[in-house]
Parts: structure tokens; sequence; C-alpha cells
């Protein structure tokens, strides 16, 4: 896959943001550390493509993928805690700590040995929290929601947010095993663009059902 | 890619099948679960909604049959009787004036059980006669306007309580001055309108502290598959819209 269809691929975190702009005058605010997610997605992987193409700094993409680590979780732990899945802000921040002081080990002892590979490690370990979370999100949906799920914006933010980092603990894997050569590897990650598009479509779906939870509730 | 890596490659890709399978299944035994759930609570609240109706039947019918005559006959036997002195022309005035406030209370009682009107009349003239009452006796100014159009009696039964929690809702909480209460029929569907200008109040909140009022609004209007949508700001008032299939 050549990088200009990496990077439009890539750039499907847009979706949810577009959709935002045109809802979010009475959006509930609930949601709001999820949309700052998608934004530093987009910040994030623009800088990566604009490294790749003009600037060519030696490990950028690791440390830009590594600054996302660094924030996403934050904005998600928050997240989760406002839609209930995490009751107490002690417990959140005890995670977000304990996840910051992995990703610094993980740096620390093994970056000079595997170079970026190292990242895919930090890469599993975030996912396995957030699809946690996600699981539990998505699975309150039996008993919380008193409507049709098919119009619940947690239904379809659930569902992105699993199929995303249960994929990207599958391809992160394999990646991580170093199976075989270069070109292998790319095909794998390729998987992975995919399914990171998809995902980001199904999130954009979910931020379109948020509109006007905050003054006003439909029930039917 | 070499044969090899393309083997591997191809059952990555079968792995990568089998989890997109995992997941439909995982979502389509979620929607089925929530859709078992959610009928089970419908009829769970639709059994209660019920029992609790026919026990304030059954109330307001032993009020009425036991309970009034009895009222009646000690008022009429208070009436009777001639005092003999002032002190005893005084206590007979205040037993009269305390037997006739039990007795307006018990209608008033018995009206809250089961409204006559309702059964006799219909929908719009209960809510004219219940929005004239709560006027008088609380000094909020209601504007109601209604068509007639009989229903099922449950129906107005239900709708009936629905106006009556917004009002009392409106009165408790909301420090409104008026109240506009507006009742139509189009296209089989019975339309309700209120719109207060009172306190308004944040519906997150609300919902978090586990607001009753409101969850049985919602109940009764799933119960007559109905919808609701209620839109509310603190300071903004509250306005009520429902739509009932007639």
């Amino acid at each position: 896959m050549n990088t200009e269809l990496t990077f439009l691929l890539s750039l499907s975190c847009v979706l949810p943001l577009v959709v935002y702009l045109f809802t979010s005058q009475r959006a509930d605010r609930r949601y709001l550390p999820l949309i700052f997610v998608f934004l530093f997605a987009f910040l994030v992987e623009t800088s990566v493509y604009l490294n790749m193409k003009y600037f060519h700094v030696k490990g950028g993409m690791y440390w830009m993928y590594t600054f996302g680590l660094l924030v996403w979780p934050g904005f998600y732990l928050r997240f989760f805690r406002y839609m209930d899945v995490i009751r107490s802000r002690k417990s959140a921040e005890i995670i977000f700590v304990s996840f910051l002081v992995l990703i610094f080990c993980n740096w620390f002892f093994l970056y000079k040995k595997e170079g970026f590979f190292n990242f895919f490690r930090m890469g599993i370990a975030y996912a396995s929290i957030i699809l946690f979370f996600y699981v539990n999100l998505f699975s309150r949906q039996i008993l919380s929601e008193n409507r049709d799920l098919l119009r619940s914006p947690l239904f379809y933010i659930g569902l992105a947010g699993v199929s995303f980092h249960a994929f990207y603990i599958f391809t992160g894997t394999i990646t991580l095993l170093k199976l075989s050569d270069g070109g292998f590897m790319n095909a794998v990650q390729d998987i992975m663009k995919w399914v990171n598009a998809i995902s980001y479509l199904i999130f954009a779906i979910g931020i379109l059902w948020i509109p006007q939870t905050k003054t006003s509730i439909k029930s039917s | 890619m070499d044969p090899a890596n393309k083997d591997l490659y191809q059952i990555i890709l079968i792995g990568a099948g089998i989890l997109v399978a995992i997941l439909v299944y995982f979502v389509v035994a979620i929607i089925r679960q929530q859709r078992k759930v959610y009928h089970w609570q419908q009829d769970r609240i639709a059994a209660e909604i019920t029992t609790l109706e026919n026990e304030r039947k059954r109330i307001a019918a032993d009020l009425h049959d036991e309970l009034g005559p009895v009222l009646s006959a000690v008022r009429l036997q208070i009436n009777h009787l001639e005092p003999e002195d002032e002190t005893e022309k005084m206590v007979l005035a205040r037993s009269t004036s305390q037997i006739d406030e039990v007795i307006q209370r018990f209608r008033e009682i018995s009206y809250d059980l089961m409204p006559n009107t309702l059964l006799r009349k219909g929908l719009s003239r209960a809510v004219e006669e219940f929005a004239e009452k709560m006027q008088l006796a609380n000094g909020l100014n209601i504007n109601f306007s209604g068509e007639e159009q009989r229903m099922q009696p449950e129906k107005e039964l239900n709708v009936f309580r629905i106006v009556q929690e917004i009002v009392h809702n409106t009165i408790k909480h909301a420090r409104a001055g008026s109240l506009v209460i507006e009742l139509r029929f189009r296209n089989n569907k019975m339309l309700l309108y209120t719109k207060d200008d009172g306190l308004g109040f944040d519906y997150r909140e609300k919902e978090q502290r586990g607001g009753l009022g409101l969850l049985n609004l919602q109940s009764r209007v799933a119960l007559l598959k109905g919808n609701l949508q209620l839109d509310t700001q603190p300071g903004k008032g509250t306005v009520y819209n429902i739509e009932i299939p007639v």
C-alpha cells in the first residue's frame, strides 16, 4: 500500500470529527473526551505523514505514536468515567499511572534493542486496557439502554472501539512476533489500516446519534 | 512475498476472518439479549402499572361504597342535633365544619384515585376539570385546550396519569407561573404538548439522582408504545411532546 493511500485511510479519524462539528451545538458534553481522542489521532497521523513525506526525522514515527499513546488513555479513561464504566476517579488514576510506568519501562529497557518494534508492545498493552473498558461499555447496553440499540450512540462507539482494539491486538501481536520479512509485515499492517477506516466510519455513525442528549430526551 | 510467507499470510487472513465472525456473533448476541431484556422490562412495567391502577380502582370503589355513606350519615345526624347552650353550639359548629372538611378531602382522594369524569365524559373533559382544580388549589395559571376523541379506557387513564404527573411536577419542582397543555388528535395519534415557564432542570443530573416522576412518565409512555420528547434546561422551562398511537 502506498504512502498516500495509507495516509488517506488513516485520515478516516476525521470522519467523526466532521460529524461532531455539525452536531456539537447541543451535544452531550460527556462525549467530549472521545472527540479529543479523534482530534489527537488526526494530529498524530498528519505528523507521521508529513515526517515520512518531507522531514524524514529519524525515529519520528515512533515518538509521534508514543505521544499519542501518552495522550489517548487520559481522554479515554475520562470518557469511560463519564459513562460510569469506571466508578471511581482513583481507579482511573491508578490505571493511567500504571500504564505510564509500563510505557517508560518498555522504552527504557527495550527500545535500543528493538527499535520501532518496541512500540507494538506498548500499543498492545494500551489496546488491551481500552478493549477491556470498551467490552464493558458495550455489554452494559443490554441493561441500561431503554430504546432500540441501533439508535444508541454508545452501541456504535462500543462496536467501533471493540473492533479496532481487538484487531490492533491481533495484528500487533503478529508484528511483534516478527514472524517474517518486511513485505509480509506491511501486508499484515494493511489489514489494520482497513479496520482503522471501517472503525472510524462506525464511530462517525455513533457520533451522529449523540445530539441533544443533555437538554432533551427522546424515548420510544 | 515468498510462497512460505504467502501461506502464512493466508492463515493470518483466516484468523482475521474468524475474529470478524466472533465480533459479528458478539454484536448479534448483544442486540438479541438487549431486546429480550427490554421486552421483559416493558412487560414488568406494564404489569406493575396495571396492578397499581386496579388497586386504585378497588380502593376508590371501597371508599365510595363503604366510607361515603357513613360520612354522609354522620353529617346528617350532626345536623339533627339540637344544642342546649352556647358551648354545645360552638362544638357542633366546629364538628360540622370538620366533617365537611373530611367529606371534601375524601372526594379529592377518590377523584385522584379514579376520576369519574374520565370514565363518563372522556379524557379532554377530565383533564380540563383537573386543570381547573389544580389552578384553584395551587394558583398555577393553566391554559388547557383539547379535542375529544374516545380511546380505550386503559389508554385514557394512562394519558390522564401522565398529565397528572406533569402538572404535579410543575407545581412541586418547577415553580412556574403558567402551564400550557394541548391535547390534539392527528393521523391516528394523540398528541400531548405541555410547556411551562418554570425553573427547568439539568436532565443528566436528574437522571443520575434517579428522578421517579420522570421515570413514571417514560414507563407509561413506553407502555402505550408512544414517543416522549422532553426539552429542558436550567432556567428555560420544560416542554413535553408526547405522541400516543390511538
